[in-house]
């Protein structure tokens, strides 16, 4: 696989899933369970929580030019995926509960996310490190 | 039974003799202690019937005391049956004014209830609020602080046959099944409900109302005079309990207080 398509398939796990989370909470605020303080709340604590890896995803994608046909390196690109579909569905999952549950509280919600995902982003963010910064050979600088 | 052995001479026989006797002895020692233990049995029956008698013949008949709450200070759920059979009426301290015979379930925090005469009157009875039973795992009530309430209160006057006190606890049985707390200060008594729910017209949208009556301790003429404030909060289905009210959550709390307010006039 290119190492550019490589990065935007890494790229659009995070914005979809970042989109989903949004959409869910803007639902939970259309079918009046929740405030509009504790919309705004939700949608800059998600965007807190997803501006780490999505930081380091873009400055992977602009900071190193990759010339068109260089190869993503297989092993870091499946581990990068891997993780980050992981990451991904600990937020997502909890909020999914969250919308379609028919008593949960914001503040619960609050607290898992950042003892959960705080406890668990360094995962995210090494891997997505080591697949920007390993060349085709698996070698990192 | 033969315990006598020929073959071994007399003191084998002597020998023998008081090994059979022993277990003999046993069974009688048995036999003395269960017969002991009959003689000794009905006097304690005896005393705890006394007992019972006369607690019966106390006043005063505290069936339960739960400590259900300790912060910020005791708070207590006491159930109890009061009879003066010498006395129209008594009035209790941090309660008010009741009839001389009947049965109150409330929240107080007081160690004891105080029985009088009349307001300021003379003592008749203490009953002190001793080991208290703390339920395990039981949540605490949820009842606001006084402060909480607004100065502002809607206004009513009792001028019905019985006592006040009587028709309050009454309409607070009824709107507030969690009970309700009882104090006096300042020359009034005091009612603080625990939070209800009110009926909702948002189905989204949860309010829960307590209300705080007051009346003068001493009253000299009719009709009574009272007070009603209230204090609610509201909450959505994804939310905590916030004490800014939207308007129609307001509109529906104020409508629950004139219900309440209906009540203890009528």
């Amino acid at each position: 696989m290119k190492f550019r398509i490589a990065q935007v398939w890494i790229l659009l796990i995070f914005l979809a899933s970042l989109l989903v989370l949004l959409s869910l909470v803007a639902f939970s605020y259309e079918k009046q369970a929740i405030y509009s303080d504790d919309l705004r709340d939700l949608v800059v604590r998600f965007l807190a929580v997803y501006s780490v890896p999505l930081g380091v995803v873009i400055s992977g994608i602009f900071g190193k030019a990759a010339t068109p046909d260089r190869l993503a390196p297989e092993r870091a690109f499946w581990v990068a995926i891997a993780l980050a579909l992981v990451w991904n569905f600990l937020i997502l999952g909890r909020t999914l509960l969250f919308t379609f549950s028919a008593n949960d509280r914001v503040t619960a919600l609050v607290e898992y996310v950042d003892a959960v995902v705080g406890a668990s982003s360094f995962l995210t963010v090494a891997a997505l490190t080591y697949f920007f910064t390993t060349d085709q050979e698996g070698r990192t600088p | 039974m033969f315990c006598v052995s020929e073959q071994n001479g007399s003191q084998r026989v002597f020998y023998q003799n008081r090994i059979c006797i022993l277990p003999r002895l046993f069974s009688a020692l048995v036999v003395l202690v269960t017969a002991l233990g009959y003689v000794v049995a009905p006097p304690i029956y005896a005393q705890s019937t006394a007992r019972d008698r006369s607690a019966s013949q106390q006043p005063v008949n505290l069936k339960t005391v739960f400590r259900v709450a300790t912060q910020p200070k005791p708070l207590y759920r006491v159930s109890y049956s009061y009879e003066f059979p010498s006395q129209r009426q008594i009035y209790i301290q941090g309660v008010g004014s009741v009839s001389a015979k009947g049965s109150l379930n409330y929240l107080c925090s007081d160690e004891d209830i105080k029985f009088f005469d009349e307001p300021g009157g003379k003592l008749l009875y203490v009953a002190k609020l001793e080991h208290p039973v703390t339920l395990m795992g039981a949540s605490a009530p949820r009842i606001p602080d006084e402060l909480q309430f607004p100065r502002e209160s809607r206004r009513g006057s009792w001028s019905g046959p019985g006592l006040f006190s009587e028709k309050a606890f009454a309409v607070l049985d009824k709107y507030f099944r969690a009970g309700y707390r009882t104090y006096e200060k300042d020359n009034s008594v005091f009612y603080l409900s625990t939070y209800t729910e009110v009926p909702q017209s948002d189905e989204s949208t949860y309010v829960e109302v307590s209300v705080l009556l007051s009346q003068p301790i001493k009253s000299g003429s009719q009709p009574l005079p009272f007070t009603v404030a209230f204090t609610a909060r509201e909450r959505r289905s994804h939310t905590d309990w916030r004490d800014v009210l939207s308007e129609p959550s307001r509109k529906d709390a104020e409508t629950f207080v004139d219900q309440i307010l209906n009540a203890l006039q009528h």
